[in-house]
């Protein structure tokens, strides 16, 4: 259970059903049980936060996603571990159903910043802390400059990338315009589902292809709709965390 | 500098999976877990087992 912070609403409405057949799907196979997930908002003072929760105990492991994503890619993992423990997820500023930063070319700091802040609103000061990809590039950033608050950290997927393959990704991730021929419709499912069988999603080659194979269709719908959420400003916390010099912040 | 324990994983279908060992090395006393892809329920039961088994040591 989130400790009950000034800036706590629990949501559910008809898109937290499609989750749950989702999260069936992703499930199926599996010998775990399955933990309820609720959404809810925290104030900052950009706007609002939108996070996912599960489970009960102390300290909560705070799980910080990968990009272009929201917390709703983390779901599989927030159901299993929350039998166990308190996981909140954050949207990252910019994604899924968060507002969008208030810099015009905000850092990878800035975002670790903002998930401290949106923690303070929820209650929380000591945390363990899970990162994927971008996610973990924050985790990394605030277990440096914010030990006191950070008591373990998973790295899932963290970059140690070359200079010419930040280059390279910086030049494909831009923001989407939302145009009256609904193209934007389209760019989201590609980006998506092209994801799961490219890196980068946008080059279609026999290098960049991927082993995972597609998912039942409802999972990259499912991202779908968080991506056209944040369509105009999902590209700034994945910028942001190509940019930033992870290996200069390690010994 | 990183004091914090920290738990370097990554799933073997990930791109980022033959960076793993190099991860690792730059984070003093990390502990390292190559995971299983999460391609399905199983991959995720696995990789939520070890997880718990980092956090609760």
């Amino acid at each position: 259970m989130v400790p009950q912070g000034r800036s706590i609403v629990v949501v559910h409405d008809d898109l937290e059903r499609y989750h749950d057949e989702q999260l069936k799907i992703t499930m199926a196979d599996g010998t775990g049980a399955m933990t309820d997930i609720r959404r809810g908002f925290a104030d900052i003072s950009e706007g609002q936060v939108r996070y996912r929760t599960a489970g009960e105990g102390d300290p909560p492991l705070v799980m910080f996603h990968m990009s272009p994503s929201s917390s709703q890619h983390l779901e599989p993992l927030i159901a299993r571990l929350g039998n166990s423990r308190s996981v909140v997820a954050p949207d990252t500023l910019g994604n899924g159903h968060s507002c969008r930063p208030q810099p015009a070319d905000p850092t990878l700091e800035y975002f670790a910043e903002a998930h401290l802040r949106a923690l303070d609103a929820l209650g929380i000061d000591r945390f363990d802390a899970y990162g994927a990809h971008t996610g973990a590039k924050i985790g990394l950033e605030l277990a440096i400059t914010h030990p006191d608050r950070v008591r373990k950290m998973i790295l899932d997927a963290v970059s140690v990338r070359s200079s010419a393959a930040a280059d390279e990704l910086l030049a494909g991730i831009q923001p989407v315009e939302v145009d009256d021929d609904s193209t934007h419709l389209m760019k989201a499912w590609h980006m998506v589902r092209d994801s799961y069988l490219f890196f980068p999603w946008w080059k279609h080659t026999a290098e960049a292809k991927r082993d995972l194979g597609l998912p039942e269709t409802q999972a990259p719908h499912q991202e779908v709709l968080e991506m056209l959420a944040s369509i105009r400003t999902y590209h700034l916390s994945y910028r942001a965390a190509i940019i930033h010099p992870n290996q200069e912040r390690l010994p | 500098m990183i004091k914090v324990l920290t738990l370097i994983a990554c799933a073997e279908s990930d791109q980022l999976f033959p960076m793993l060992d190099e991860a690792a090395a730059l984070v003093p006393n990390a502990t390292k877990a190559p995971l299983p892809s999460r391609k399905d329920g199983a991959g995720y039961d696995e990789a939520a087992r070890i997880f718990c088994e980092f956090l609760d040591s």
